[in-house]
């Protein structure tokens, strides 16, 4: 079991006026070396749901299992171990880079870790072929790349430290197109390759959709749905007029089809190419049975 | 960090102070300072603590947030404090330890500056606490508006004021974040010893920094693209209206300085 939590509740500023709670009672699971997407509208916890992955919130009530540590409120585990293991890459990461080479930034997390210089130097340059880029990069400063090549360096300079489980908060936020696709296609990578836990926070299901095994639905701090890509598209008009949930074009495409010809039993297609290919197959079908039958 | 900071946090309650015109507010304040200048014995001292926690109460915010306010300054409370103790040699001797001496009079002098300092800064807090920091801005406007005459302006003062306001929970916001991505690439600065944290601390200056140029780069542009020119008159969101409650408010503090004044002149 790689997350495990158990009726997890958390509430900013919980003694003072200005608390309010970001988490109800929230328990999940997720197995080692899953690619679990998560979903929910704006200011459903998606974001408070991530940090207490890596320890960096710890839950106001109830309790969450992370690989082997457990946090639980008012517990102090050695949380350095926990965040090696769990890398957390936040919301626009580029804006936390800090030093003046690509190669600091990347050899930070590993030397915090208790790397020697070398090895961390090694790791700095694995992870920035994991990401795309090549060891050109390694004395160049953070602050005149492209934003993608940020991106890419900053979510880098979290796999530097070679985490069992990755989690990520919209790592395709404000990305082109090109840039987005590529790094939904190195997650699943890494998760398929390399055995990787990886959790991703995602506005936009449709790229994830390809690669997550498991996908968790929040709403106002609540966990509303889990379960596989084909649940999610068969509760996909509930979700959406309940928890308004963005629903990708993919999936309404194929609820319409399959409610038109009786596919619902099928395993959808979700890619564009998928569908065209179903609906080729489909419109031969029907133009054999009216010939049949003519 | 972010939790414990009280500056410039208004608390909705639903009061009758808080709605009145900021103006008021600010001018009462500046009287209640002056009222305070002229405390300097324990009578006065009392009726003001009176005067003053029946205000607190009336904004309906819990004392201990008044209490908060003033924690930051209790390092100059107390070396206001030890100088007048023993710089004031009046009345019985009460300690002597080598040069150092304490007289009677001295440690009162010392309690009652140290006091009406406590009053001032968790008093005062009520401006920040029942005004939002929009709002206390073109409060501070009108009463610099005068200052015009003078060749000062007072759009300048405020608009750096509210600029200033509206990003420090920002800037805040946004050093927590990479305090947060820090920690999670194992330098998290609980537990760090000293000299690191230092070092820490350094390195989160370039990000800030660099964040705070784009910010500010972007406000710039997004005002000049909504045709805000500076000086120029504008008209206002928010139109501040005096109330008659207002006029009482101010008021108020008028009677405080008098009860003051009356309390001094009767006992000397």
């Amino acid at each position: 079991m790689a997350v495990d939590f158990e009726k997890v509740s958390f509430a900013y500023d919980a003694r003072n006026m200005w608390s309010h709670s970001a988490l109800h009672e929230v328990s999940l699971r997720l197995e080692e070396g899953v690619f679990t997407g998560i979903a929910g509208a704006t200011g459903s916890g998606k974001s408070t749901l991530l940090q207490h992955f890596n320890g960096l919130l710890k839950p106001t009530e109830g309790k969450v299992r992370v690989l082997d540590f457990t946090l639980e409120a008012g517990g102090k585990p050695l949380l350095q171990e926990l965040r090696r293991r769990v890398g957390l890459v936040f919301q626009f990461p580029e804006q936390q880079l800090f030093e003046d080479t690509v190669e600091k930034d990347l050899m930070f997390g590993p030397l915090n870790f208790g790397m020697d210089r070398e090895a961390a130097r090694q790791s700095a340059i694995r992870a920035l072929r994991q990401v795309g880029l090549d060891e050109s990069f390694l004395p160049r400063n953070p602050f005149h790349l492209s934003g993608g090549q940020m991106r890419k360096v900053a979510i880098a300079s979290v796999l530097a430290m070679d985490p069992e489980v990755i989690v990520l908060d919209e790592p395709t936020a404000t990305l082109d197109p090109e840039s987005r696709a590529e790094l939904a296609e190195l997650l699943g990578r890494m998760q398929q390759e390399e055995g990787k836990t990886v959790i991703v926070v995602t506005h936009r299901i449709e790229e994830m959709l390809p690669y997550a095994g498991t996908w968790i639905v929040m709403h106002q701090g609540k966990k509303v749905f889990q379960g596989s890509p084909a649940e999610l598209v068969h509760e996909a008009a509930r979700l959406e007029s309940e928890y308004h949930l963005a629903v990708p074009a993919c999936i309404k495409v194929w609820n319409r089809l399959a409610e038109q010809y009786g596919l619902e039993q099928e395993e959808p297609c979700l890619t564009a190419e998928q569908t065209a290919a179903r609906i080729s197959r489909l419109l031969e079908a029907g133009d054999i049975e009216r010939k049949g039958g003519g | 960090m972010r939790n414990r900071l009280l500056f410039g946090r208004s608390i909705e309650t639903g009061s009758w102070i808080h709605p009145i015109d900021p103006r008021a507010k600010l001018t009462g304040m500046v009287l209640y300072l002056a009222a305070l200048l002229l405390v300097d014995s324990w009578i006065p001292l009392l009726a003001a603590a009176i005067f003053s926690l029946i205000y607190m109460k009336m904004t309906l915010i819990p004392l201990k947030y008044y209490a908060k306010a003033a924690k930051p300054l209790w390092v100059l409370m107390v070396f206001i404090f030890v100088v007048q103790t023993l710089t004031v040699d009046e009345g019985r001797l009460l300690l002597e330890i080598g040069n150092v001496t304490v007289y009677a009079g001295g440690l009162s002098r010392g309690l009652i500056s140290a006091s009406r300092m406590l009053l001032l800064v968790s008093f005062t807090a009520m401006l920040t606490f029942t005004t939002t920091p929009g709002l206390l801005n073109q409060g501070l406007g009108g009463v610099l508006a005068p200052l015009k005459k003078i060749g000062v302006s007072a759009d300048r003062l405020t608009l750096m004021m509210g600029i200033a306001l509206r990003f420090i929970p920002t800037i805040l916001d946004e050093t927590h974040k990479i305090l947060k991505a820090q920690a999670a690439r194992g330098a998290d600065l609980k537990e760090l010893p000293w000299l690191e944290k230092g070092k820490l601390l350094v390195s989160l200056l370039v990000p800030v920094t660099v964040s705070a140029f784009r910010r500010a780069e972007e406000l710039v542009l997004s005002m000049e693209a909504r045709g805000f020119i500076i000086g120029e008159p504008r008209s206002e969101y928010h139109k501040l209206v005096w109330s008659t409650k207002a006029t009482g408010f101010v008021l108020s503090f008028v009677v405080l300085i008098a009860i003051v004044l009356v309390l001094k002149l009767v006992l000397t």
